[in-house]
């Protein structure tokens, strides 16, 4: 195919607009993170102060443990749950094809009506505990997201490797432990990493389900939004989206197998697991 | 792949674990959209004696019913947006780029999209913000504007979801462009049409498919956006999502809310179905016009 040079000019300039519209905040907040002003919106000369501020202020530092111990917790139980769901729906016969049909469903729900759902639930069994019930929540659209992965990951698979294994006569513990979770890994491991950077940085679901007595980082955040506003969160926020950033090419890379070349695909099967409520 | 009975039980496992975790609160859900909140002094708890329609009715009627509507233009108005700044970049991600460059500009693209939520809201918010950077860049390059009223109206809020929105559309356009043959598009030149007529006869015929799951990937999950507007918009940022949040967080209505949320995914489905009518239709118009075409030119040699 022709390409005329002006037109290929045109574009590059206008996806680069786009992508430093999209960095426009990100840079935005990482600059003000060093702001050494009393008033947080205001720039008041560099400083490195809220970074040390940060790591004083109890409160904040509550709220990351809540979110790290629920984002830990959600990335294990989406691991287990989606290491069997993902496995269920690569049966054939309409009870695993429905399976598949429920992940997509589960994770093209407005998260609105996930979480007032999963509140109402919660309320109606007595579940008060506000770290169980950020787990759950969170684990839902977690295990669903993980199954999709494996399920992707275990069809393409060789099934002649579990018949053999089926007739040498294993049992299915020895087969899922020495089979179908090291063939798996990779895509538990992208799985649950991305089930709990979701849960690390939910704020929907959390909103609706958390406790005073359990306010992960982003609740906190939205709360001291309008009120009083410290540098500090700035500080937290680069920090998460650093770690966070780290998570996610992780991720990627497991997808993908490890290898450079793999992570294409990973990209890809990223993309493709987003297209698919379509 | 699994032993039969392994297979099975795992089915049961997993059937068992979203039917007590999904299925069951969205029930739930549906059963107090009927029902209707007893009293203040017994805030949360909904009576279910009387089940009706009523709380759909009043979720239709004044200040919920004018506000779905400005949430259905702000969703679609930024929807189209998401579609016309995504179109170009999808377009030089997918057929301009060599293969390692795209995974790169991919890269860039999503990677903004992975971080903190906040914390790109807050971002916006100081940079939107009356005497904030874009007053003091439009100073700097000579431009003395008294201050910036962006921040706190309905232009910060489609500033918002186009921002937080337009990756979700990149995507699917960027792979189903990539996934055009290029021999199609080599045959179309051979035969000699200029590269608008490929663009516009051949391409983005094929392409709509990726326009498809663009809107609904971006649609949906924006209707429902609750904090966005509310963050970017302030008061005026209203949209349907933060009317069932405050039922559920403030107004201790829940089958109100509930009410509104089922309303919410019942218009989310009838709109992707018409969605996917309107890109049947439209693709079949398209191929209808271009055999025509084609019989014209035949009859014309």
């Amino acid at each position: 195919m022709k390409t005329t040079g002006a037109n290929k000019w045109l574009l590059g300039f206008i996806t680069t607009v786009v992508v430093l519209f999209l960095f426009l905040p990100l840079v935005v907040v990482v600059v003000f993170s060093f702001n050494g002003g009393s008033d947080a919106f205001l720039w008041g000369g560099l400083s490195t102060a809220a970074y040390g501020q940060a790591t004083q202020d109890t409160t904040l530092i509550t709220a990351l443990r809540i979110s790290i111990e629920v984002a830990v917790a959600t990335g294990l139980i989406s691991m287990l749950v989606g290491l069997i769901a993902g496995l269920a729906s690569t049966g054939r016969g309409w009870a695993h094809r429905l399976l598949f049909i429920l992940f997509v469903v589960i994770l093209a729900t407005p998260e609105i009506v996930g979480a007032s759902g999963s509140l109402l639930w919660f309320v109606t069994l007595g579940v008060s505990n506000g770290f169980a019930r950020l787990i759950i929540a969170h684990s839902i659209f977690g295990s669903a997201l993980t199954a999709l992965i494996v399920r992707g990951r275990a069809s393409g698979l060789e099934p002649a490797v579990f018949e053999a294994a089926n007739d040498l006569g294993a049992r299915t513990l020895t087969m899922l432990r020495t089979i179908a979770v090291p063939l798996l890994a990779p895509a538990l491991i992208a799985g649950g990493l991305l089930s709990f950077t979701f849960s690390l940085e939910d704020l929907v679901t959390s909103v609706f389900v958390s406790t005073a007595q359990t306010t992960p980082l982003p609740v906190f955040i939205l709360a001291s939004f309008h009120s009083q506003f410290h540098t500090d969160i700035f500080a937290i926020a680069v920090l998460v989206f650093v770690s966070t950033t780290v998570m996610f090419l992780v991720a990627l890379l497991a997808m993908g197998g490890g290898s450079r070349q793999r992570m294409r695909r990973g990209l890809r099967l990223l993309g493709a697991t987003t297209s698919e409520p379509e | 792949m699994l032993g039969r009975g392994t297979l099975r039980s795992f089915t049961s496992l997993t059937y068992a674990w979203f039917a007590l975790w999904f299925l069951a609160p969205t029930g739930i859900m549906l059963i107090y959209a009927f029902g209707h909140t007893a009293s203040v002094t017994q805030a949360g708890l909904v009576n279910l004696n009387h089940l009706g329609f009523s709380n759909f009715f009043q979720a239709l009627r004044y200040p919920t019913g004018p506000v779905l509507m400005i949430s259905l233009e702000n969703a679609v108005l930024a929807t189209a947006l998401c579609g016309v700044i995504a179109y170009p970049v999808a377009y030089f991600i997918a057929r301009k780029l060599g293969p390692r460059t795209r995974v790169i500009v991919l890269l860039l693209v999503v990677l903004p999209f992975w971080t903190d939520y906040l914390l790109r809201m807050l971002g916006w918010r100081i940079f939107l913000s009356p005497l904030g950077l874009l007053y003091g860049a439009l100073h700097a390059i000579g431009w003395h504007v008294t201050y910036i009223s962006i921040l706190d109206t309905r232009a910060a809020v489609m500033i918002g979801l186009v921002y937080n929105y337009v990756p979700l559309f990149i995507l699917p356009l960027a792979v189903v462009l990539e996934r055009i043959d290029p021999l199609l598009l080599q045959a179309a030149d051979d035969l000699g049409a200029k590269p608008w007529t490929i663009f516009r006869t051949v391409t983005f015929p094929i392409s709509m498919a990726g326009v498809v799951a663009g809107t609904v990937l971006v649609f949906v999950p924006m209707l429902g956006d609750y904090v966005t507007p509310t963050l970017m918009g302030g008061a005026r940022g209203l949209m349907i999502g933060s009317l069932i949040a405050s039922e559920f967080n403030e107004g201790q209505n829940w089958s109100l809310g509930a009410a509104m949320a089922i309303l919410l995914i019942v218009i989310l489905v009838a709109i992707v179905v018409a969605c996917w009518l309107l890109s049947v239709g439209v693709r079949s118009a398209i191929l209808r016009t271009r055999r025509r075409a084609i019989e014209r030119d035949l009859a014309a040699t």
